[in-house]
């Protein structure tokens, strides 16, 4: 079946294309979703990583199956996205400097009295997305797809091209950063 | 705030609330233009990026012309001025004059003491 989709792919098959995007898009965006954080940016990547395999499904060998070649694609797509606009905010950050000498932007953290108020819960999911910007890129990888979009560890170690004992130890050391992570911005926010 | 047990402890409280929320998925959905969106950026690629381009490459030249023509005005202005300032310096010599306005003011003060 799948190979009967590659097929029609190669062959440049627009019904195919098509439905191939329909029954993908939505987990693509959310993998783009996953690193980024912003709808528009990940529908924007997303795009990218459809054309891409339109593109290049000349290139595709059948090593792996069809669908962990589009993750894959999307999961690079978007840390280039990402790399792209950190390189933009350091750029931003170096002009401001002129204007205010505020080199660290940390996310926001009130102490609020309602704990369970959706407020509060937005502000702590900032401060987590933030605390995974700072993880490396295996790191991050690993748990935006195991944590964040629940990918099993098999599926996660298809999709970077690892071993499920190296996707084990990647995520166990990314929790452990990000416990240091979140302590040193609660110390900084709280002490 | 001062660091004590208490703070100790509602910083523990606050990581680990924080790392609860990474089990929760976070998804978002696309709406059903999503392919024909897709379709009208792959049949005009480039899109708005083209348009950025396209302003690009007129700024670029642009700049570059002014970038120049203020070298060269300065290059012209520069010499200009040594030019005139030599001339200054030759018509001084030739009547025995001295330009330093201080040393003029000199002179002066000096035929008021005499």
């Amino acid at each position: 079946m799948e190979q009967k989709i590659v097929q029609q792919l190669k062959q440049g098959d627009e019904k195919t294309f098509r439905e191939f995007v329909e029954n993908n898009k939505d987990r693509v965006v959310n993998i783009c979703y996953g690193f980024l954080k912003n709808r528009r940016d990940a529908e924007d990547t997303a795009q990218d990583v459809f054309i891409e395999v339109f593109r290049s499904i000349e290139k595709f060998r059948g090593d792996s199956k069809l669908s962990t070649w589009l993750y894959r694609i999307a999961v690079t797509k978007s840390l280039d996205v990402l790399r792209k606009k950190k390189r933009r905010a350091r750029f931003k950050q170096l002009t401001s400097i002129f204007y205010e000498n505020n080199f660290e932007s940390m996310p926001e953290f009130t102490s609020s009295d309602k704990p369970d108020s959706e407020i509060e819960k937005k502000e702590r999911r900032d401060i987590l997305n933030w605390a995974i910007d700072k993880l490396p890129r295996d790191q991050k990888t690993a748990v935006v797809l195991n944590k964040l979009q629940s990918y099993s560890y098999k599926e996660v170690a298809e999709i970077m091209g690892k071993s499920v004992s190296s996707v084990e130890s990647l995520i166990y050391r990314s929790m452990k950063k990000l416990k240091i992570i979140l302590q040193n911005y609660y110390e900084k926010k709280l002490l | 705030m001062k660091r004590n047990r208490k703070t100790d402890k509602r910083i523990v409280y606050e990581v680990e609330r924080t790392l609860e929320l990474i089990e929760e998925p976070q998804s978002v959905s696309t709406d059903s233009y999503f392919y024909t969106r897709l379709k009208a950026r792959m049949q005009n690629p480039g899109g708005k990026n083209l348009h950025k381009r396209s302003v690009i490459s007129v700024l670029q030249p642009a700049f570059l012309f002014l970038l120049l023509a203020v070298n060269i005005f300065t290059v012209y202005y520069i010499f200009k001025q040594d030019s005139s300032a030599q001339a200054q310096q030759s018509f001084a010599d030739e009547y025995n004059l001295v330009l330093n306005s201080t040393e003029l003011f000199d002179i002066t003060t000096q035929q008021e003491g005499e």
